[in-house]
Order: structure tokens, then C-alpha cells, then sequence
């Protein structure tokens, strides 16, 4: 229903009265893959999207010789994004130029607009895409919807511009969910901790329909590629499946099914010291990668870290010994608090390589960034990424000024406009500032070339003798013969005549810049320490420490940032998000008071500490850590309870939500 | 949501009985019953509005009656749709005379879908068990005489409002 405002639009949605014919509805994992379960879609009998089986390394041989084997479930529920702004779509189509403009939120302009290209048939010159600050993307706005790519067709149906703006009810009911997986995770230990090999089948909820671009493979896909996380373990076999029920789809959200796989090594850990009666961070040093660069079973190219000093500072930085002992004191006296450890290695930046081995046919390897200097001396820096509130204008204007000796202040970064920027993919997957920081600093250093050049020229000396600091050229061992960069910059711009020979004027450059072709890996540990009530099943966080090495840091404050966002998306999914369906497949989690977010009084203060082991195969040094924030949330929190309660008996919680009525639960069950 | 419950009718088992299938005391008891038209002896169709916010709005549907057993069990059917979701209820009623009066237990199941559903799964079992109640106290009244309905409604009567 298309009307003048909403007031009359809502009126008329009311008056269609739809008749459905209901279907036996198919609503979890086991229901759809049961035998003879309703097919819901003819082209998958089966209720399976995508699977695949794959082995690396002698499985058989690692669970022979194993000394004890380890198994078990892990689920995590179906939640979602839940970004502050829902989304919204604007378009307007100028008929005089045959031209559409599309304002969207979308974290990747670009892709839709090939995306609006196929819908509309229209040739993707023809189409204008500008996405301006979103309040929240996390992936979910990676993904073209097709609520929001029906306004462009309605306007150029109607030649007027048409807008639309999910309401929350909506937004909470088809804006695409995540994470709902089950794996079963079989490990083969040896008697000194050291595990040998896992198999693990892994099973996605994807809801009803794949999502473009990146298909229902991603989810569970990535799930299966991280199961073994930081430590070597050179046998593996997984199989995974996306599978089909009558929910709504499910897509990318910030951690991408590298939380999953966290939760499982992390769970396993923890598991094998309780088993072989070891602390849990000796159990992690024993299988700990060492050497770099590393292969993985997955494929996963790690360039370099040092794991065993994220975790020793961690460790130190949290007080996990005394910790420890005074849990051991109070827990004489009824109060049962406990540590948990998650490390993660952050998969961050895929690379080309790392999408076409993924399938994906629209393969972000690289990214692009356009520098003008103007003939004042400011520099417009427009970039492929999207910046949604991670602070990327700030970092790429800091990357820009310290190539060119310039502040910060003199680099306006633009994105999100189609019409403005150079051919990029927009933010995710921890992209941005390995791709455009990249670029940024390639284009960076031809400008600076090309500038020293002409300053040279004017100080009539070697360019090999000519320094570029504080904004101005001096001639090295005269600081006296300066040129200001300004001048240059207007020289450059404004007097061709001066220019030296053979230098074309302006002070530009467009850059591609194609990262490591697998990606970039950060690492990280969380170490959490909580109280649980018994009484009521409460979990309540005492202290947050988290060591992160993301290479070569560009903001610290940023990265802090983007870590503490992460925890609460991240202790959302672990306490208290929920989208919940009931059995007939209606879902029943239509308002934030159902869907239960947190708030500030539930986000703990979180110290982290940053270690530097900068990318060896990347410009700049940098890799991406704009998810790990969530990754690590839930293992910790579960292996902290289970240390909480150990002293009353084995309390294992490996699912999620982790509700008080579950500690509850199982701790009724591990004291019967 | 699942409902059951008793209600104490002063009426006799066979007054009763008739009571709780009377299109005209349904209209009258039913909560924001506006229309119930008589389709068939065992078929009604009814408009109702619920007032309560989260699942506010206007519903159109059908009740059906069937499996009776006079004057101790009947069964109801309701479904009802509108554009804050649907209701479909089943309803199992069971009468026995006591001390002059009737018992009447109830077992329903209730099915809610749509927007209402997803927006107001907090409320839903507390609307439905008081719209419930509601319903069989104001039939219970309706039984015993006019006189013992709520003052509410003989003051909506007198101004003119419905009858």
C-alpha cells in the first residue's frame, strides 16, 4: 500500500485481508531433517540449502590414538542484529535522465546497487545509491532486502519518490536473524592435553530463503572453518548444513559463525582440563600455534601472532592465580565465583581467494581509495568503505595525515555515495582498514612522491634531499629553505607554467589495494569473572579483561570501542536475546520487551589491553577486529559458570541463552 | 495458551445448558461482542473488538458448535481473524448439577497468530483468562435475570448504547 502519509498508508495495509492456506509448518533443525518431514521447498526435498563434507589430515588415525575422547552439543539460539535504526529505503527517479537515486541504509552502496541493477533492469550507470550514517549495520545491512528494494520500483512505477521505514515490529520480525546453529563436536585428546583431531557436524536454522549476496552457505560455512580456533590441531572433518524451516532467513551478523566456532574450542578446552585435571589456560598453552605463518585444516593462512603472550599478559592482567585461589577461599563460605578464559583467532578481511574458496560470487579482494589534494592543501580522501559507526573517518583521515605530515583535520574522508566515491565494497567482514587503509596509504605515498618532486623544484634542490614534515618541504640540513605544503598544493593546482618538466599537474591518485589474498588474522582472549546465586540462578560479571593484538593499531580508542559494542551485542546473545517462534511458526518476539536487549546496567566495565604483531603481508600492518568483541562473550561466561559451580558439581552449559533458569537447571541436574 | 477453569451458574443444568449456546446471551456476554448472527443452529458469525492494547483491534470470525451432549458437554469452535492477527479456540464444556445449581468446567486451547501474537505474548494468557472469566461471570448474571447485570451495562441500556 503506497499512500501520501503513513497515517493513510497503515489504514489501507489494514484493509487487506490476506487467506492463507496453512501448511504443516517445519520450525527447528530436527523437525526439518526428520524423515519424511514436509518438503518446504521442491527444489530442496531434503529441507537442506547447502551442505558439504570435508576432511583434512588422518581423523581416524587421530581418534585411535587418542587416550580420551571428548563429545559434545553445543546450540545457539536464533537472534538478530537489532540495530538502533531499523531500515529504511528512499528513492526518486528522474525520468528527464532516466536515473534512479536510492537512499538506503546499506552498508555496501556498491552491491546494491548491482543488486537494484538486476531487480530494475536497469544498466548500473543509470542508478545512484547513497547510504549516509546508519545507526547499526552488523551485517544485517550487508544484505539486500526485498522490502527495501521495492521503494525504487515503486518510485519509478509512480514517478514520485517513495520512502519506507521499518517499524521495530518489523524490523524484529524479517530484517534477516542469525546464529541459530547446533554442532556436535566429537574431540580426540591425548593424556597430555594435546587434542589431535575433531569431527564435528554442524547443523544452521537458515529460516525459509538463502540471502543475497552472500547465500546461506556463509553462516554455517564459517562455523565449520573455525572449530579450531588458535590451536594446532591437524586433523579435522566437518560436516555442515544449511537448513531450511518456515522462519525468517538468516544472514551475516558481526561474529558470522566464528562465534560458534569459539564456543566450541573454548568449551573443549575447558572440558579436556577438567578431564585430565589441568588448569584450563595450561590446556590452552599445550595446544597453542607457535609457528608462523600457519596453515590451518580449514585453510586459514594465519600470517602471524603470538598467542602464547596475548594469553600470559591476559592472564597477568586479569590476576587469574590469585583469582583463583580466592575462589577456592569463598567458596567455603557459599559464594561461588569462578574464571573463564575464550580465545579467539578473528578471522578478519577475507581476502580473494578466501571468498572464491568460500563460492561467493561477488568477492570483496580488494578496495579502493581516491586522494585529491585541493589547491588549498586539504585533502578529500573518498573510500569504498562505509563507515556505521565504527569511527572509519577518523582512522582513514589518521592514516591519510601521517603519510602526508598533515593533521588530522585536513583530511575530509568520503563514503556512502555512489556518485561520490571510487568502485568499493563497503564494511564488513573486518575489512575496511586492511583494504582502504591499504589503499589510503598506497595513493598516500604517490601524492607525497609527486609532491616532494614539485617541491624540489621550487627549492631548487635533489628530491632525494627534500623531508615533508609538520606540513611543509625543507631541504635536509637547512631547515631554513622551506616550502609550505600548502603552496605546493596550490602550485600544483594553479600553476601549471611553474610545474617542473614533465610533471602533469594536480595532486591526485586513485589506489586499489588487494590485501592479503586468505585474509588477515587477529587474535584475542576474553577472561571473565563471575558470582552465580544458587539461589537464583543469576549470573553477575565481577570483571572483564580482554588482550587484543589487531596488529598495527590505528586508534586505540576506536578499537577499545568497537570491543566494548562487541561485548554488549555479545552478552545479549549469551543472557538474553531470543527470537523466539512457537511450534505452529509464529514468531513471538515482536518488542524489545520480548526480545530483551541489554542496557547499560547488564555491560560490565571492560579493560582491554592491546598487543601489536603487525600483518606481515599487509600495507600498514593492520588487521581487522571490528567483530571479535562478540566472538569470545559466550564461551567465557559459560566456562567462568561452570568454575563458579564446580565446587557443587559439574555444571556444563553449552547452549545459549544461558537464563538463570537454565543455571538453575542443570545445576539441580549435576547435584541429583 | 492454554485455559481451564469452573464457574458456578445459578441456574439449573438444562437452563444453563441452553445458556452457554444462546446466541442473545452470547452477544450480550461475549466481551466486545458488537455482531452474532444466528448462520446456522450450531454456526454463528461474530464481529468483536478487543480493547486491550497489543492486541487491540476489530476481529471477524465464526463459532461453531459441536459434539453435544445435552445437557452435560458441547464443544466450541471459534475463529476469528482480523487485522492484529487470529484467534482459533477450542473449547470443551462439561455442566453438572450442584446444590441447585450448575458447575461448569471448561478446557480450552487457543491459538494466536499474527502481529497480536508477536507483539503481546506477555499479556496473552492473562487477557485471554480474564476475557474469559468475564464471560462466563456476565453469563452466570445473564442467567440469573437482567437485573444482576453489571451496573455498567444496565447504565450503557439506559443511555441507549447497545440495548
Amino acid at each position: 500500500v503506497v499512500a501520501e502519509d503513513r497515517y493513510r498508508a497503515e489504514d489501507g495495509a489494514e484493509e487487506v485481508d490476506i487467506d492463507y492456506e496453512a501448511l504443516p509448518p517445519v520450525t527447528s533443525i530436527e523437525a526439518a531433517m526428520a524423515e519424511g518431514a514436509p518438503a518446504i521447498h521442491d527444489s530442496a526435498p531434503d529441507n537442506v540449502h547447502v551442505w558439504f563434507h570435508r576432511t583434512t589430515g588422518d581423523v581416524d588415525g587421530a581418534f585411535e590414538a587418542a587416550d580420551l575422547t571428548v563429545e559434545f552439543e553445543m546450540r545457539t539460539q536464533r537472534y538478530a542484529a537489532v540495530c538502533l535504526e531499523p531500515r529504511a529505503s528512499l528513492a526518486r527517479y528522474d525520468e528527464s535522465v532516466d536515473e534512479i537515486t536510492w537512499w538506503v541504509s546499506s552498508q555496501t552502496p556498491h552491491l546494491f546497487r548491482t543488486a537494484l541493477g538486476q531487480i530494475l533492469k536497469m544498466p548500473e550507470h543509470r542508478i545512484r545509491v547513497i547510504a549516509p550514517y546508519l545507526g547499526g549495520g552488523f551485517g544485517q545491512k550487508t544484505l539486500v532486502h526485498p522490502d527495501e528494494a521495492l521503494i525504487p520500483l515503486l518510485a519509478k512505477l509512480l514517478r514520485r519518490p517513495v520512502k519506507w521505514t521499518s517499524d521495530r515490529r518489523e524490523d524484529l520480525h524479517v530484517s534477516m536473524h542469525a546464529r541459530e546453529q547446533t554442532h556436535k563436536v566429537a574431540a580426540a585428546v591425548r593424556g597430555d592435553g594435546r587434542v589431535l583431531g575433531i569431527r564435528a557436524e554442524i547443523y544452521a536454522d537458515n529460516g525459509a530463503y538463502s540471502c543475497w549476496p552472500v547465500s546461506a552457505a556463509l553462516d554455517m560455512g564459517q562455523a565449520a572453518d573455525n572449530v579450531t580456533g588458535p590451536y594446532d590441531i591437524p586433523a579435522y572433518e566437518r560436516r555442515a548444513y544449511a537448513v531450511v524451516t518456515n522462519k525468517a532467513p538468516v544472514g551475516p551478523y558481526r561474529g558470522v559463525g566464528r562465534p560458534h566456532g569459539c564456543f566450541d574450542h573454548e568449551l573443549l578446552m575447558d572440558e579436556v582440563a577438567r578431564r585430565l585435571d589441568m588448569d584450563p589456560a595450561e590446556v590452552r598453552f599445550k595446544n597453542f600455534i607457535r609457528e608462523f605463518p600457519h596453515v590451518t585444516p580449514s585453510e586459514f593462512h594465519l600470517e602471524s601472532g603470538d598467542y602464547v603472550r596475548t594469553l600470559e599478559l591476559g592472564l597477568e592482567k586479569f590476576g587469574y592465580e590469585e583469582r583463583r585461589r580466592e575462589h577456592d577461599e569463598l567458596a567455603r563460605t557459599g559464594v561461588y565465583r569462578g574464571t573463564g578464559i575464550a580465545f579467539n583467532v578473528e578471522q578478519s578481511a577475507h581476502g580473494k581467494s578466501e571468498w572464491e574458496r568460500k563460492g561467493v560470487m561477488i568477492a570483496a579482494g580488494y578496495d579502493t581509495a581516491e586522494m585529491r589534494v585541493e589547491p588549498d592543501g586539504k585533502v578529500r580522501l573518498a573510500v569504498g568503505l562505509h563507515n556505521h559507526g565504527q569511527g572509519q573517518e577518523t582512522t582513514m583521515a589518521q592514516i591519510a595525515a601521517d603519510q602526508l605530515g598533515l593533521e588530522v583535520a585536513d583530511v575530509n574522508v568520503v563514503f556512502g555515495d555512489t556518485g561520490q566515491v571510487p568502485y568499493g565494497f563497503g564494511s564488513y567482514s573486518s575489512r575496511a582498514t586492511v583494504y582502504c587503509g591499504g589503499a589510503t596509504i598506497l595513493a598516500a605515498q604517490d601524492i607525497r612522491a609527486k609532491a616532494t618532486r614539485i617541491a624540489a623544484h621550487m627549492l631548487e634542490a635533489n628530491p632525494d634531499d627534500v623531508e615533508l614534515a609538520d606540513g611543509a618541504f625543507t631541504v635536509r640540513g637547512s631547515p631554513a629553505h622551506a616550502v609550505a605544503w600548502a603552496d605546493v598544493a596550490k602550485l600544483a593546482n594553479h600553476r601549471p607554467a611553474k610545474l617542473p618538466p614533465g610533471v602533469d599537474p594536480g595532486l591526485d591518485s586513485i589506489r586499489k589495494y588487494m590485501a592479503a589474498e586468505w585474509g588477515s588474522f587477529a587474535n584475542a582472549v576474553h577472561l571473565v569473572e563471575v558470582e552465580v546465586d544458587v539461589e537464583t540462578g543469576v549470573v553477575e560479571i565481577l570483571r572483564y579483561h580482554v588482550v587484543e593484538d589487531c596488529g598495527t593499531v590505528v586508534n586505540p580508542t576506536g578499537v577499545e570501542a568497537q570491543i566494548h559494542g562487541g561485548i554488549a551485542q555479545g552478552l545479549g546473545g549469551a543472557f538474553l536475546e531470543d527470537m523466539a517462534y512457537d511450534d505452529s511458526g509464529q514468531h513471538i518476539a515482536g518488542t524489545l520487551m520480548d526480545y530483551l536487549l541489554p542496557g547499560f546496567t547488564e555491560v560490565p566495565d571492560v579493560e582491554v589491553h592491546h598487543l601489536e604483531t603487525p600483518s606481515p603481508i599487509n600495507v600498514g600492518g593492520f588487521k581487522g577486529m571490528g567483530e571479535g568483541g562478540c566472538i569470545n562473550v559466550a564461551p567465557a561466561l559459560a566456562n567462568a559458570i561452570r568454575d563458579a559451580l564446580s565446587p557443587l558439581g559439574d555444571v556444563w552449559i553449552t547452549e545459549t541463552p544461558i537464563t538463570p533458569q537454565l543455571v538453575l537447571d542443570k545445576l539441580a541436574e549435576a547435584r541429583a | 495458551v492454554r485455559l481451564e477453569g469452573e464457574h458456578r451458574f445459578p441456574t439449573s443444568v438444562e437452563e444453563s445448558y441452553a445458556l452457554l449456546q444462546d446466541p442473545a446471551a452470547l452477544r450480550e456476554c461475549m466481551p466486545g461482542c458488537e455482531r452474532l448472527d444466528v448462520v446456522t443452529e450450531s454456526r454463528f458469525d461474530l464481529a468483536m473488538s478487543v480493547p486491550v492494547p497489543a492486541v487491540k483491534g476489530d476481529y471477524r470470525g465464526s463459532v461453531e458448535i459441536l459434539e453435544r451432549d445435552p445437557p452435560h458437554a458441547f464443544r466450541m469452535k471459534i475463529e476469528a481473524s482480523g487485522s492484529t492477527g487470529f484467534v482459533n479456540a477450542d473449547a470443551r464444556m462439561r455442566l453438572e448439577s450442584v446444590d441447585g445449581g450448575t458447575l461448569v468446567r471448561y478446557e480450552a486451547e487457543a491459538r494466536v497468530g499474527g502481529p497480536a501474537a508477536s507483539v503481546g505474548q506477555r499479556v496473552l494468557t492473562g487477557i485471554s483468562r480474564h476475557q474469559v472469566n468475564q464471560m462466563m461471570r456476565s453469563l452466570a448474571r445473564y442467567g440469573a435475570g437482567d437485573e444482576r447485570r453489571s451496573w455498567w451495562r444496565r447504565l450503557l441500556a439506559r443511555l441507549g448504547f447497545r440495548r
